[in-house]
């Protein structure tokens, strides 16, 4: 009897022992208390880039912050018709200038007419001034921020003016 | 020299014809360049559209991210074990905040989804968070305490694992971690 009570308090200190050492493996330093400890920070979750793409020709910087849509022989730039969303969804604004904010910037798209472009109006898109712009390739301009795209208006004031952007997506069709 | 000779008239007139001529041969190069500019233009290619898209989502803490493989990385930081967490979007918006909690948050881009939820190691390990990408995502880390996924897909909403759910407000939302 005795012997198996000295067994049992062995084999007891023995798991004892041995959890503990297993504990300290895992965790190198001493666990300090619950309330002792620093919360963990939020996770936030966001938009981390704004992205200008066309399918032809190509953007050429002008000027700091600002960029040209090229095509070679492309038609006149009457005005631009801008769509978000889908099906009925849908939201369209046209105008002559488009005003795009993302986060409290704006992207302001108006026309220009180049030099040697036989006096024809093309695409035109100035950016703030801080943003962070790079021209990943010849078509895709990339703006480093973690604003979300909000809206987008022809300047105007009255119905049919303004869109809020759905689906984090809008296109500008430039018409001739 | 007689005085009574008819005086003649110093001044030359301008040769009125040869003005006339040139401005109407200017008029018909003008005429016919726009003529040309518009028949020219009809041929010519249209521009394209431009699309304005979000480019990428980024998940920021503090602490940093630690990739363990298969899409999968863990939030390093040491500090409380994790009991719940709490979505939260729309803070200062007109349509006004909207909340989710729970062990679990999935949160849907486009149509794929970021699954956050509380993994330990050991059961006497403290939990953190975790954060599961999909397979086929294109992650980077490319500063610490931040993981980047490269997609043309907008944050479109959250819910828990009850299927409790908000849609993403002004392309942000945050997920406290409560203790």
């Amino acid at each position: 009897m005795i012997v198996l009570r000295k067994w049992v308090i062995v084999s007891v200190a023995l798991l004892t022992l041995a959890a503990a050492g297993l504990a300290a493996v895992s965790r190198p330093a001493p666990a300090p208390t619950q309330g002792d400890e620093e919360d963990r920070p939020p996770i936030i979750i966001s938009s981390g880039s704004v992205i200008l793409n066309v399918a032809k020709g190509s953007w050429v910087r002008e000027a700091a912050g600002r960029f040209r849509q090229n095509v070679v022989r492309g038609k006149d730039v009457k005005s631009f018709t801008v769509t978000t969303g889908t099906g009925s969804t849908a939201c369209i604004v046209s105008g002559p200038a488009i005003l795009v904010q993302y986060g409290a910037n704006a992207l302001s798209f108006g026309r220009a007419i180049p030099a040697g472009q036989a006096g024809r109006n093309a695409a035109n898109v100035r950016m703030p001034a801080d943003a962070a712009v790079t021209l990943k390739d010849p078509q895709t301009l990339v703006i480093a921020t973690t604003d979300a795209l909000v809206s987008f208006s022809n300047g105007g004031t009255g119905a049919g003016s303004s869109c809020q952007v759905a689906g984090g997506r809008l296109e500008i069709r430039q018409v001739h | 020299m007689n005085p009574n000779a008819p005086r003649r008239n110093l001044r030359r007139s301008p040769p009125r014809p040869l003005f006339t001529a040139v401005a109407i041969t200017i008029l018909i190069l003008l005429g016919l360049y726009v003529l040309t500019s518009y028949m020219m233009d009809g041929s010519d290619p249209d521009r394209p559209p431009i699309i304005i898209s979000s480019g990428s989502i980024t998940v920021t803490s503090g602490g940093d991210w630690v990739d363990e493989g298969g899409k999968g990385y863990k939030h390093d930081f040491k500090g409380k074990s994790v009991k719940t967490f709490a979505a939260t979007t729309g803070v200062g918006t007109i349509g006004g905040p909207c909340m989710v909690e729970g062990e679990t948050i999935i949160v849907t881009y486009g149509t794929n989804e970021i699954t956050f939820t509380r993994k330990r190691k050991w059961f006497w390990n403290k939990r953190h968070a975790f954060a599961q990408f999909p397979a086929d995502a294109d992650v980077s880390h490319p500063i610490p305490g931040q993981l980047k996924v490269t997609t043309t897909d907008a944050l479109v909403s959250f819910r828990n694992e009850n299927g409790n759910s908000c849609n993403v407000q002004a392309g942000s939302l945050t997920i406290q971690q409560q203790h």
